[in-house]
């Protein structure tokens, strides 16, 4: 309420200050160019850069419907499982020390070791991709949500108690609502991690995608296009990532009443 | 069948006979909690708890922490079991008395959550019991009018000051129109100034809401100021060692604290329990 003019305003502020960055770091990178001498075949400059995204336009879209296609299904498996294996590991405690270090295996494991075993079980399909990237971005969405889940204090848990609430009660009306923020700080992690999964695992195997396209490029040394690719990368993760902050400020009471 | 239930207890409380122990709204006998510690020992957090509580009364347990005063409330209140004994509220036991929504709890934190309105929180737990009525909002209307919140009713708990949010606590419960109301330390967590004001207005509360009240604190002014009977408790184990009838009369005006009556009382359980702290060992 106090702040609802100031919520108004941060998006535009905030994209300013955004774009401002941004055009200091274009000017930094041809600063550097031009006051060492930096060789094209080093680092390209931002124009040349600009040139390859602009010319190559059709190429990097197609490339990055791929990986956003990867990221957006492995985060949502990923998303779902991490939710599924709070709610399970909240209720059951024994089933939470059971599940505890296998799960915390899956992600001291180097994934990329993993990988190529994936890829001979399932083959270089959509199926062991989408494993990989569920690998990487459930961990987060498990570990917030479960401490989301626990979050409701012991006083709130005997008023209910007191009124003989169920326990799906207790689930709908305090610890769903009560977790939310933990929720969303774990999906802004998860859709991190997720894009990172999938470049890892195009690297590993893949004929298309962003992380394809940046192996290729670097192999044939063209150095103006890997880092066009990884502009392309770079803004598909801000996507990601936009998307649950839009989701966050639609959904959590915290981001509502401005308490964050 | 809730409202035929409702009109049961109003008919009881209407023919309550004469002798305390029989219009007893709570009754409780022998109660005893006994945790196992670590070591393979046991404590008696409470032994041989005996109560009876009439309907509309105002009843205080006071002691020093450990003397089982927030055991023997939440044993009432069904929350915990207790190892020995037997507890009934209008002649059924504590689970039946939460089924029925007939307990209001509030504990030292008032535990509202921070997405719900004070409105909405206040009438949580008439959603919570499936009683969410026209009836019901009116009432709740009525009671944030009683608890003085009624130009608040909109705002969030993160905008109210303790002693506010305390009182919407309170509101809560009263929404449920509880034939018992369990007040475990309400007040422990404000200021000496903001605790006397709302020692104050949960009188006035009480005054037109009357409920029979069971109160625990370790402040033995406020017990005095507000109880009908006072129950003094000890630790290790947590048993009753006193039990004295406020000699105030009603209503009571703030000023009665200044009273001879009133710092007798006080002086005398003050003495009561510190005698019993210099029996420890």
């Amino acid at each position: 309420m106090r702040a609802a003019g100031k919520t108004h305003r941060g998006p535009v502020r905030q994209a300013v200050a955004i774009a401002g960055f941004i055009a200091l770091l274009v000017v930094l990178w041809q600063s550097v160019i031009w006051v060492f001498g930096v060789p094209g075949y080093l680092l390209p400059t931002p124009g040349e850069v600009g040139a390859a995204l602009v010319g190559q336009r059709d190429t990097f879209l197609q490339h990055a419907a791929v990986t956003m296609t990867e990221v957006v299904l492995g985060l949502g498996a990923g998303a779902l499982l991490g939710l599924a294996l709070a709610v399970v590991m909240d209720q059951s405690p024994v089933l939470n020390k059971a599940l505890y270090v296998p799960i915390l295996a899956t992600q001291t494991t180097p994934i990329v070791a993993i990988t190529p075993i994936l890829i001979i079980w399932f083959g270089v399909g959509l199926a062991p991709k989408l494993m990989i990237i569920a690998i990487f971005s459930f961990f987060p969405v498990l570990v917030n949500t479960l401490a989301g889940l626990q979050a409701t204090g012991r006083q709130m848990l005997l008023l209910l108690d007191s009124v003989a609430a169920s326990p799906w009660q207790v689930y709908r009306y305090v610890r769903i609502p009560m977790a939310l923020p933990h929720v969303f700080a774990g999906l802004r992690l998860a859709a991190a991690a997720s894009v990172v999964g999938a470049i890892v695992v195009e690297w590993v195997s893949s004929t298309a995608g962003l992380g394809y396209l940046l192996i290729l490029y670097q192999s044939r040394l063209n150095v103006s296009k890997a880092f066009a690719t990884l502009v392309v990368l770079l803004v598909l993760g801000l996507l990601v990532f936009a998307f649950f902050a839009w989701i966050e400020r639609r959904f959590s009471w915290q981001k509502r009443l401005g308490m964050d | 069948m809730e409202e035929l239930s409702a009109v049961a207890h109003k008919a009881k409380r209407a023919a309550a006979p004469a002798s305390v122990r029989e219009r007893a709204l709570v009754s409780v006998r022998g109660v005893g909690k006994r945790y196992p510690l670590e070591d393979g020992a046991e404590v008696d957090a409470l032994a041989g708890f005996d109560l009876d509580i009439a309907d509309k009364e105002f009843v205080s347990l006071i002691g020093p922490s450990g003397c089982g005063k927030s055991t023997a409330l939440s044993i009432v209140a069904g929350l915990q079991e207790p190892t020995h004994g037997e507890v009934l509220i209008a002649g059924h036991p504590p689970a039946r008395a939460r089924a029925d929504r007939e307990i209001g709890v509030v504990f030292q934190q008032p535990v509202l959550l921070p997405w719900r309105t004070i409105r909405a929180n206040c009438t949580l737990l008439l959603e919570v019991a499936g009683r969410w009525t026209k009836e019901a909002e009116e009432r709740a209307s009525a009671i944030l009018e009683i608890v003085g919140l009624a130009d608040f009713a909109e705002r969030y708990p993160h905008q109210l000051s303790g002693g506010m949010k305390q009182r919407a606590a309170i509101a809560r419960a009263l929404c449920l129109d509880p034939l018992l109301l369990l007040m475990d330390e309400p007040f422990g967590a404000l200021d000496e100034f903001t605790r006397h004001q709302m020692n104050i207005e949960l009188m006035r509360i009480w005054s037109r809401d009357r409920k029979t009240i069971l109160f625990v604190t370790h402040n033995i002014a406020e017990a005095v100021f507000m109880s009908d009977r006072v129950i003094a408790m000890s630790p290790r184990p947590g048993r009753i060692v006193e039990e004295i009838t406020v000699p105030l009369p009603r209503p009571r005006d703030p000023d009665v604290r200044f009273t001879r009556e009133f710092t007798e009382c006080v002086f005398h359980l003050q003495r009561l329990l510190e005698r019993d702290e210099g029996r420890l060992p």
